[in-house]
């Protein structure tokens, strides 16, 4: 399976610009406190505003610091605050980068069709507890009424024996025994409704049993559209990390990529050339500016 | 023993913590589904499993299968005889028909009774 381009290229309804060279990268306006910085490459460091302040910055946030600049897409989440703890999901960033420029996967007519098929399946309830309380509760009254019948017998039994007036107590048993026989037929019915209630839950079941099938097959055709997407642009990667600073090797494709998260968003980042700025918070190159420069970014180093 | 049987992916998923939790309560092991031994401990897990995922939780209670007691001979003969057939492909029915052993809809229809 091979990912292919779309006609056109690029992803409808995309916001995130790009810039027009790689190694041109966008001016970028920041204001702190009422002051107004512009540049390709902003240092925060002198001022108060960590990684975390810089990004909500980014994403609109107003407050001290304010960036001017193209809403942030969602490649921003993933790469777009390089910290030393970066952590990158590399196959889910690199499918992102290739659906951003166009790439689509042979399998998405499928995912497509089992999504459709998902949404129809909302499988009815099928709580039985309350008839199987019924079932439990008319045994008792059941079991309950057949030891007050066997007592009763004793007793009337016992009368007998002992040549005394009965008729009290064959009132009684009499009453006991239809009581039971109501008890019985109560608990037979309840037995009833629970088997029908326990053939109707089959057809719900059998949609509960489809729905899981499609949600493992929706998720199988999500991790292969991402492995077809992520290796369409690997060459691609892989050119990108051996231009940005860091010791990563990438291999040949994402499972043989051995390296820190940082290289990979740095090269992410050089491949995506966006207008929107990155955050930096690593050492790695020899000042802000050149950082922009090199991954034709603009830049906000904090 | 009590048979639980997971149908959502959530769910399945608790299955398996759960199993991985508590071997000692496990029968058997199905894929989506376990057997839990029959004890208050398997019960448990059994509710709290379906008390966290509702109806995508099926929880049945197992008997032992002894086919002395439960089947008739006639079925357990039937069973021997068509495991002993000469042709692999000749289908029950057809191997049934013209012998004393019994029709599939009579077996359909007819519920096993201690």
């Amino acid at each position: 399976m091979t990912a292919q381009r779309e006609p056109h290229g690029g992803q409808p309804g995309s916001r995130v610009a790009t810039a027009p060279d790689a190694e041109q990268s966008s001016r970028l306006t920041v204001t702190i406190d009422g002051t107004t910085l512009r540049g390709v490459a902003v240092d925060l460091r002198s001022w108060s505003i960590d990684a975390e302040d810089a990004a909500a910055a980014i994403r609109g946030r107003t407050g001290t610091c304010t960036v001017a600049c193209p809403h942030p897409g969602s490649l921003f989440d993933a790469v777009g605050v390089v910290e030393p703890s970066l952590n990158v999901s590399l196959r889910r960033v690199l499918a992102a980068v290739a659906r951003r420029r166009g790439y689509r996967a042979d399998v998405v007519d499928e995912l497509r069709s089992v999504s459709a098929e998902l949404a129809t399946l909302s499988p009815p309830d099928c709580d039985r507890s309350e008839q199987r309380r019924q079932v439990a509760a008319a045994g008792t009254d059941e079991a309950k009424l057949a030891e007050r019948v066997a007592t009763i017998r004793g007793e009337l039994q016992a009368r007998r024996d002992a040549g005394v007036d009965v008729s009290a107590t064959e009132k009684r048993l009499s009453d006991a025994v239809a009581a039971l026989t109501d008890a019985r037929t109560e608990r037979l019915s309840a037995e009833q409704a629970l088997d029908r209630a326990r053939e109707d839950s089959r057809p719900p079941r059998d949609r509960r049993d489809r729905r899981l099938r499609l949600q493992d097959r929706k998720r199988n055709l999500e991790r292969a559209i991402r492995r077809e997407l992520a290796d369409a642009v690997y060459n691609e990667f892989t050119a990108a990390v051996w231009r940005v600073p860091g010791e990563s090797d990438p291999g040949r494709s994402v499972v043989e990529y051995e390296g820190d998260g940082v290289t990979a968003a740095l090269a992410v980042l050089r491949m995506l050339r966006t207008a929107t700025p990155a955050v930096l918070a690593v050492d790695r190159f020899d000042g802000p500016e050149r950082a922009a420069h090199e991954l034709g970014v603009p830049i906000l180093r904090v | 023993m009590i048979l639980v049987v997971t149908y959502s992916i959530g769910a399945r998923q608790t299955l398996r913590n759960v199993c991985s939790a508590h071997e000692e309560t496990i029968a058997r092991r199905l894929g989506r589904a376990v057997l839990f031994e029959e004890t208050e401990l398997g019960a448990f897990l059994a509710l709290r499993l379906r008390e966290k995922h509702g109806c995508d939780v099926q929880v049945e209670r197992t008997r032992p299968f002894n086919e002395f007691s439960l089947v008739p001979e006639s079925v357990r003969e039937a069973a021997q005889a068509y495991e002993a057939r000469s042709t692999p492909s000749t289908s029950y029915a057809k191997f049934q028909s013209g012998t004393e052993h019994p029709h599939p809809r009579d077996l359909h229809g007819q519920e096993l009774t201690e």
